[in-house]
């Protein structure tokens, strides 16, 4: 069971007495004892080994492991210190952080991601939070994660105004069960065109396939705007004449 | 004192179209003539452009009226786009009577003869020239371009006018299939004699690369940059 925090951001262990949080810095010897260093200036933090002796002789591990480790693709610090001191909340320091690193190391088992643009204070309570159970992220990674998640939320309103007029053409040809060449054929577009914009149209509406994109569409009732058929347009059993509809083309051309 | 020499921007980078003529010799003005339809078909499925633009009228295709459309387009370029990954694009329109006689006027029965002599001439040449690549490339072309000459000098004011229209619509059509899609690897199959016309015209555009049809391979395909999506 873990001990409590207190107001400070000290720990109170469980015989009621308060103590610093005490932070185990894993990485360069030289970074480590800058980060050592500027974490004991914090108020209720303490740098430790990740077993070090109480006043009573016990072993009283660390209740935070901030790793420093500038390769976020190289998961290998990550382990070596999840199983050397497991149970142990890992945040993780480094300077280039992408949303799908992020991710990545989230799911390794980090309990947290900092970044070099995190202030003192944000580092501290960043690794109270990390103590606590808490995913801690620096503002800036968690600000990038949530524009990220923005721009992929399926919200049909707010997605239909990113789609240009061509892509909105492109999905409802694909929600008429066109495929590929045969919205080519009625676009007058390359294939690798039509595949282009329906790559934009599936990131922009956060789905991985037609079917997805087609669903979606069909649920918010943009197929109610019906692309003009229009040319010979190829079919398995040869180039047919599609049904004509003179009004319907009027918006199209 | 003078500021730092302030450089001049460079120019944008420009997604080229590249673009080939075939010519094709399927029709001599309105009247259809023998020709070997399955060597343009096996140019179009080994060269595999990305786009194939076809003299056909865009308003006959889109109607799927056949009876309006070129032989060599129903033959053998659709069916060898449905093979292949290409896109057909329509880009002629309807034509009139392209390098007509005088009717009427001074010398008018010298000049149709003219004319009359020019088309036998050039049939006579497209049956020795009867292939894609001869019809593109080499001495026929610039036959062709020279009988095409002689022949408009002594068309009709009206026969010139349809010539220069169906040229503009086809050119004006092209530019429009090359600017909604650029960077694409496109091939024309126009009737070869509006090839040096065409061609004169596009030659000085920065957009487009006009090139032989073999550069279209699907080999090529691969080193081109990918054409970003232009909304039309």
């Amino acid at each position: 069971m873990r001990d409590e925090q207190g107001p400070s951001g000290s720990v109170e262990s469980r015989d009621g007495a308060s103590r610093p949080l005490r932070v185990c810095v894993d990485g360069p010897a030289l970074v480590a004892g800058a980060f050592r260093a500027l974490l004991d200036t914090l108020p209720g933090l303490a740098t430790a080994t990740p077993a070090t002796l109480d006043a009573s002789g016990r072993r009283t591990p660390a209740d935070v492991i901030l790793l420093l480790a500038t390769d976020t693709a190289d998961l290998r610090p990550l382990q070596r210190v999840r199983s050397g001191y497991p149970g142990i909340p890992i945040v993780w320091t480094a300077s280039n952080w992408t949303a799908a690193a992020v991710q990545i190391v989230l799911q390794a088992g980090a309990a947290g991601c900092l970044s070099d643009a995190t202030s003192v204070e944000e580092f501290g309570a960043a690794l109270r939070q990390a103590a606590r159970g808490e995913v801690a992220l620096s503002t800036d990674i968690a600000r990038d994660l949530i524009d990220r998640l923005a721009r992929h939320s399926p919200e049909p309103s707010a997605s239909a105004a990113h789609l240009s007029p061509r892509e909105r053409e492109v999905l409802l040809l694909v929600c008429e069960g066109m495929s590929n060449k045969e919205i080519a054929q009625r676009l007058y577009l390359s294939l690798r065109t039509v595949e282009n914009h329906l790559a934009t149209v599936y990131a922009k509406l956060g789905v991985s396939s037609r079917t997805e994109a087609a669903v979606l569409a069909v649920r918010v009732g943009w197929t109610s705007e019906r692309a003009a058929p229009r040319g010979l347009e190829p079919a398995r059993d040869g180039y047919r004449r599609p049904d004509v509809d003179r009004n319907a083309m009027s918006h199209v051309r | 004192m003078t500021g730092p020499a302030h450089e001049a921007p460079e120019p944008l980078p420009v997604h080229r179209t590249r673009l080939a003529f075939v010519g094709t010799l399927g029709t001599l003005h309105a009247r259809a003539r023998g020709y070997d339809l399955a060597r343009l078909r096996s140019l179009v499925e080994r060269v595999e452009p990305d786009l194939l633009a076809v003299e056909a009228d865009r308003a006959s295709w889109e109607a799927a009226d056949t009876t309006s459309i070129p032989p060599e387009v129903l033959a053998s370029l659709a069916p060898a786009a449905r093979l292949t990954d290409t896109v057909i694009v329509p880009v002629g329109g309807p034509s009139g009577r392209e390098f007509a006689p005088p009717a009427t006027g001074g010398l008018a029965n010298a000049r149709a003869s003219v004319i009359r002599g020019a088309d036998g001439l050039l049939d006579v040449l497209a049956r020795a020239f009867d292939s894609p690549e001869g019809a593109s490339r080499g001495l026929y072309p610039h036959l062709c371009a020279l009988l095409c000459h002689i022949e408009y000098a002594a068309a009709s004011e009206a026969g010139r006018q349809a010539w220069r229209e169906t040229n503009d619509r086809i050119l004006a059509n092209l530019l429009q299939v090359i600017r909604s899609d650029p960077g694409r690897r496109v091939m024309a199959a126009v009737r070869c004699r509006r090839i040096h016309w065409l061609e004169a015209r596009l030659a000085v555009l920065p957009e487009v690369e006009l090139v032989p049809f073999e550069c279209l391979t699907q080999v090529d395909r691969r080193q081109l940059p990918t054409g970003r999506p232009v909304e039309a």
